[in-house]
């Protein structure tokens, strides 16, 4: 059975269906990218999944159980983690603290008024700093990192959920290539060891082809093709549509 | 009560709906297109029936009377435009709260303005030439002059929907109301579109004054009932909406003549007096509209969220050394006693009540992120609570215990209302609490005792000395101070500030920002309820007072002096204050003068705090 499954979600604002009909399912260890142009409705798609928005229609399962409707903080019980096209973390805390923060709200632990929270998980989170490359930022002011930083902190904030399903809207946005590849290639890592599910967008074509085992594409709401890299390719309406835009550079 | 009663008094509640919507619809189209609540609009009525006096006796005869209604609305429309002018255009792009501070900074000034040039004494004006007299209606006499202005308000309705509705002016203005960002593109001067807007809501504000004249005297108390009153049918018509005013006008102004005509009531065996309930119906109607209907019976969800500058900034976690310095000064300030006379140490047990009560509301403002507008209502239900134990000979000890669980409950009733809100309608939301627990203890005589207040809370004999209560009061707030900044750094402090930093992600770490900023208020107010108790206590009498717009702006004020940044910042605003105002207050009648002059420099050059900007100068320098 699939981890996720999204079955014909639609989402309206206004007279735009942003999201338009839209099915497919994420296995354990997949990694599944979403691309299209802008304005196609991938972000949100992922809003939907995430919990950040309810479907007009359509149904959003996990292992199965119907998960639709439910809010951000409940899909984050059940194991989704996600990170943000725009992303921000907490700007009033350090890059540590943020990552401990959301140890404790993992360990149920959020609430607690009288602990102190600086030495809470602090192994922990030093580690997932580690692995996502912000090991020497950890005591600066979040406010004060590079763009890359923030995206690099706001993917460790998700994995600090110990996720089964990470969602990505763009994670790689404001990163030179060679970070892109490295942050891509940590989120495998991580899908081959523990089976994590990965449903991600991209912009760049390189990430996408490189790090995605199917590729969904999406057209003004609606999935226009679906499958490996090599079919997606060679997909007649995603080449004119897309890949022509692309091949004039990457947007 | 006879039917005939009920008409006449159904009549004077539409002669009042006629003012409100004056008011209103002045401080609506205000609100509409600069989006600040104007708190100095009730200030402009004031002066407005003021000048209206003068102006009518200056002129003298009928035709004084009548000339002086528009020369007195036209002088306060200038007021107005000066005003905005010199100060509301500078606070345009600041956050909700330090906008309703700076317009309370100029009340404060007019207000003192007033009484420097008319005195303190109330001033009857003359009676409307050829409309002084009463009407026979149905059989009854009904005064000429409440018609008058019964009809005079649909007329201005319909006079000012066609100014928006024909004038390119009116045009731009709704265009402002619904789009700011629209009018900027339009290559429009926005500057004189907004001193305009300013300028014809004061002169309306003006006109609803001067037609006053024949009601009621001209008195310094009027600015800030007749802002509230104003407050009250804005928010429940809807912000912005000229006839949402109108309708809420008509509603508030019955409404409230109808609880005065019902009186007392036979009720299941008791006597329920309806007419205590004047106060209190007009703020439960902003409430259940703010709960029900945030936008209002005709307003509309503002286009885009305002975005209102994050006051977002890192803050250091303090550590032992802060702690260790907490202690120090904790310790410096117990020597007091041994070394200064008792004016000093009644002085600083002042200093210590309200720098409690500043860190707990500073804990609401800063790391909450949230604007409450209210919070002596959390002040004043802890004295108030103290107040009736001790009259109920508790001992003292557990009366300040009781006091702040009484403060507690309050919170997490008003919280879980407030934090379905945010920006200005949260404010206004917190106000109409404080309201309703002001009107509740002014008009509760048997209970609170009224206007009078209570009197004889004395402190147990152990603690009767000067000095043994200020260290009483040290103990007690030290203890609070510290609970409080102990939680700031615990995980629920945590997501407290994840919660105003970011709170869809916050969401997405399975944390629940509202629920969290929901029981921040018992906690803030716990802490305000201690100080209220422990003031209560300092004092042995208490008066609605405890608990005014007054007391809230002091505690905003204060915080806003220390700077949102830091965690001593609220203490030392609340010294810096306290001292101040007794300094100042010992040596002119103009406290207020000087007060408000003091909060527009703050909130215009200094909006980071006294403390937080000096901090921040330094730090940007070295
Ligand atoms: N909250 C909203 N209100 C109104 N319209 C919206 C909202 N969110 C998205 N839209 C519209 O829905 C459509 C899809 O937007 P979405 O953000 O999902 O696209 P996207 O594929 O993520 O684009 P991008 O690559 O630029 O991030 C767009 O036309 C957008 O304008
Ligand atoms: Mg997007």
């Amino acid at each position: 059975m699939a981890l996720l499954e999204a079955e014909q979600l639609r989402k309206r604002f206004g007279g735009v269906a942003a999201v338009d009909g839209v099915s497919f399912a994420v296995a354990a260890g997949e990694r599944v990218a979403l691309i299209g142009p802008n304005g196609a409705g991938k972000s949100t798609c992922f809003n939907l999944v995430g919990g950040q928005l309810a479907p007009d229609e359509g149904h959003v399962r996990l292992h199965g159980h119907e998960v639709t409707g439910t809010p951000p903080r409940g899909l984050f019980r059940l194991g989704v983690g996600r990170t943000f096209q725009v992303a921000a973390a907490f700007a009033s805390m350090s890059v540590v603290e943020n990552v401990q923060l959301a140890l404790l709200s993992r360990a149920g632990r959020a609430f607690g008024a009288l602990a102190r929270a600086v030495t809470a998980f602090r192994a922990e989170a030093r580690a997932l700093l580690l692995r996502t490359g912000l090991d020497a930022l950890a005591d600066r002011p979040c406010g004060q990192l590079a763009y890359g930083d923030v995206k690099r902190l706001d993917l460790a904030l998700a994995l600090a959920n110990q996720p089964r399903l990470l969602l990505m809207d763009e994670p790689t946005a404001g990163m030179a290539p060679a970070e892109r590849h490295a942050l891509m290639a940590l989120v495998s890592a991580i899908a081959r060891e523990s089976g994590l599910a990965v449903l991600f967008t991209e912009h760049d074509m390189d990430v996408v082809f490189g790090h995605a085992d199917r590729i969904l594409v999406l057209d003004r709401g609606r999935l226009i093709a679906a499958g490996d890299a090599a079919t997606v390719r060679a997909d007649p309406e995603v080449k004119r549509l897309y890949l022509g835009e692309a091949a004039e550079g990457p947007s | 009560m006879t039917f005939a009663d009920l008409l006449v008094q159904l009549v004077n509640g539409l002669a009042q709906a006629s003012t409100l919507f004056l008011l209103a619809s002045g401080l609506s189209l205000i609100f509409g297109v600069t989006r600040v609540v104007n708190f100095a609009h009730g200030s402009f009525t004031m002066v407005g029936l003021y000048a209206a006096i003068a102006m009518a006796e200056r002129l003298g005869g009928a035709a004084g009377f009548w000339l002086a209604l528009p020369l007195a609305a036209l002088a306060v429309g200038v007021l107005g435009a000066v005003a905005e002018m010199l100060i509301l255009r500078r606070v345009y792009q600041a956050p909700e709260l330090f906008q309703l501070l700076a317009t309370f900074g100029l009340v404060l000034v007019l207000k003192d303005a007033a009484l420097w040039l008319w005195g303190p004494e109330d001033i009857f004006g003359p009676r409307a030439p050829g409309l002084s007299g009463s009407v026979e209606l149905a059989g009854l006499a009904v005064p000429a002059w409440d018609l008058f202005l019964i009809a005079l308000a649909p007329l201005l309705l319909l006079a000012l929907e066609a100014l928006l509705a024909r004038t390119r002016w009116g045009v731009l203005v709704r265009a402002a109301t619904e789009d700011r960002h629209m009018v900027g593109a339009l290559g429009v001067n926005q500057a004189w579109l907004f001193t305009g807007v300013f300028a014809l809501g004061s002169a309306l504000a003006g006109l609803a004054g001067a037609l006053q004249m024949p009601r009621e005297p001209a008195s310094l108390g009027l600015d800030l009932v007749t802002v509230t009153d104003a407050f009250v049918v804005v928010v429940i018509g809807g912000l912005g909406s000229l006839r949402g005013a109108f309708l809420a006008a008509a509603l508030v102004g019955v409404v409230k003549t109808l609880c005065f005509a019902l009186g007392g009531v036979e009720m299941g065996g008791t006597t329920f007096n309806f007419s205590k309930l004047t106060l209190v119906v007009e703020f439960l109607l902003m409430a259940l509209t703010l709960v029900l209907r945030p936008w209002g019976l005709a307003g509309r969800a503002p286009a885009a969220a305002q975005e209102s500058p994050a006051l977002v900034e890192w803050v250091r976690v303090p550590g032992v050394r802060f702690a260790a310095g907490a202690g120090a000064a904790l310790l410096a300030a117990a020597a007091l006693p041994l070394l200064a006379d008792e004016y000093a140490v009644v002085l600083a047990t002042d200093i210590a009540v309200f720098a409690l009560f500043a860190v707990s509301l500073h804990f609401l403002m800063g790391p909450g992120g949230m604007a409450p507008f209210g919070h002596a209502a959390f002040f004043g239900v802890g004295a108030y609570a103290a107040g009736l134990l001790a009259q109920a000979a508790w001992p003292m000890a557990a009366a300040l215990l009781a006091a702040p669980l009484a403060a507690a409950a309050a919170g997490l009733a008003v919280g879980w209302f407030c934090v379905r809100l945010s920006g200005v309608y949260l404010a206004m939301l917190t106000l109409a609490f404080a309201q309703i627990a002001w009107s509740v203890a002014f008009q509760w005589d048997d209970v609170t005792g009224g206007s009078n207040g209570l009197v004889g809370i004395r402190p147990a004999p152990w603690a009767a000395d000067k000095a043994h209560f200020y260290w009483l009061v040290l103990v007690f707030g030290g203890t609070a101070l510290a609970l409080l900044w102990r939680v700031l750094q615990s995980p629920f402090g945590f997501a407290l500030r994840a919660a105003r930093d970011n709170p869809r992600r916050a969401q997405a770490l399975g944390i629940d920002a509202r629920r969290v900023q929901w029981l921040a208020f018992p906690a803030a107010a716990a802490a305000a309820g201690l100080a209220g108790a422990l003031f209560a206590y300092s004092k042995g009498s208490l008066s609605p007072e405890a608990m005014g717009i007054a007391r809230s702006v002091d505690g905003l004020v204060m915080v806003l002096l220390g700077g949102l940044h830091t965690l001593a910042g609220p203490v030392a605003g609340a010294a810096l204050f306290t001292w101040l105002q007794d300094e100042i207050i010992r040596r002119t009648d103009y406290w207020r003068l000087i007060l408000g002059a003091v909060i527009l420099l703050l909130v215009i050059a200094f909006p980071r705090g006294v403390v937080g900007g000096l901090r921040h100068a330094w730090k940007e320098r070295s």
